[in-house]
């Protein structure tokens, strides 16, 4: 249990250092890229992973403090069937997709080029990532 | 071994209806290409490529079902728990980097091409819809 608090310390320095980009870029953002076309974008990203590393600091204080809540969540986090869920979901995530931007792709060259063009990218990228991950499992595992 | 047999014979059968149906797809795709009805080109690469790919496996599954070492060979391919866990940790972090890629891209496309940044945007949605719905369904059946 005292390994899994420290990996939850490291956790909240590394949600901390994440939460003070964020907000660097957002004040930046505000400060200098207000009339740029893409500053709803960029600061509603920026937004959500503060929100995100914020709920994830405030979560893991919550447990460093209260020995109930500590077990609870180590048990969340060993929990195979989660881990077993979460992989399974992604794997699924991961064909379902394929097939989707296949189809898109397709249909989208009918109506707008630069649309066909990003998802057929999108789709040469994650076939080049996948490949090369599952080369490095395969000679690691 | 039987079973599994029966299951490769399935999969043939699904895969011939794959490949006619893409064929039929194609062939339609042009004729309403060349009629008018739809403007730009059909994705040859993406049909042939598929049609392709489904042939060959076709062919190995053929050869599989009628040979007895080679059905084991597939078998003990299909079957073997470092390669599925290869392939499900592959696929997981996939996602997650996919995800992660997608919403830089989304970010830095905001600033260069609005259709680019909006086609990025919706694939970064659905990839996030899929992706709860999954969790959904196998939260509910494992």
């Amino acid at each position: 249990m005292e390994n899994f608090r420290l990996t939850i310390k490291k956790r909240i320095y590394f949600f901390i250092l994440l939460s003070v980009i964020m907000v660097a870029g957002i004040i930046m953002l505000a400060a200098f890229g207000r009339a740029n076309d893409g500053f709803n974008a960029t600061s509603g990203i920026l937004g959500a992973v503060l929100a995100i590393a914020l709920g994830n600091v405030i979560t893991a204080k919550i447990a460093l403090g209260n020995e109930a809540k500590l077990k609870e969540m180590y048990i969340k986090y060993t929990d195979e069937r989660s881990a077993q869920i979460t992989k399974e979901a992604s794997t699924t995530t991961f064909r379902v997709i394929l097939l989707g931007l296949s189809a898109a792709t397709i249909i989208a060259n009918f109506l707008s080029e630069t649309v066909s063009c990003t998802l057929s990218v999108c789709l040469a990228f994650i076939f080049m990532v996948y490949i090369a991950v599952s080369s490095y499992y395969n000679r690691k595992m | 071994m039987e079973e599994f047999r029966k299951k490769l014979r399935m999969k043939i059968v699904l895969c011939r209806i794959l490949a006619v149906s893409l064929l039929i797809a194609l062939i339609v795709l042009q004729v309403l290409v060349h009629r008018g009805v739809l403007r730009g080109e059909t994705n040859m690469g993406f049909f042939v490529g598929g049609i392709t790919v489904l042939i060959m496996n076709i062919m190995r599954m053929k050869k599989a079902v009628k040979d007895d070492a080679a059905l084991k060979q597939w078998y003990v391919r299909n079957t073997d728990e470092r390669t599925i866990a290869v392939q499900q940790k592959a696929g997981n972090f996939t996602s997650l980097f996919t995800i992660f890629l997608l919403s830089i891209a989304a970010v830095a496309a905001s600033y260069i091409n609005e259709t680019v940044y909006w086609t990025l945007g919706a694939a970064m949605g659905v990839y996030l819809l899929v992706y709860l719905g999954s969790l959904v369904y196998y939260n509910k059946k494992m």
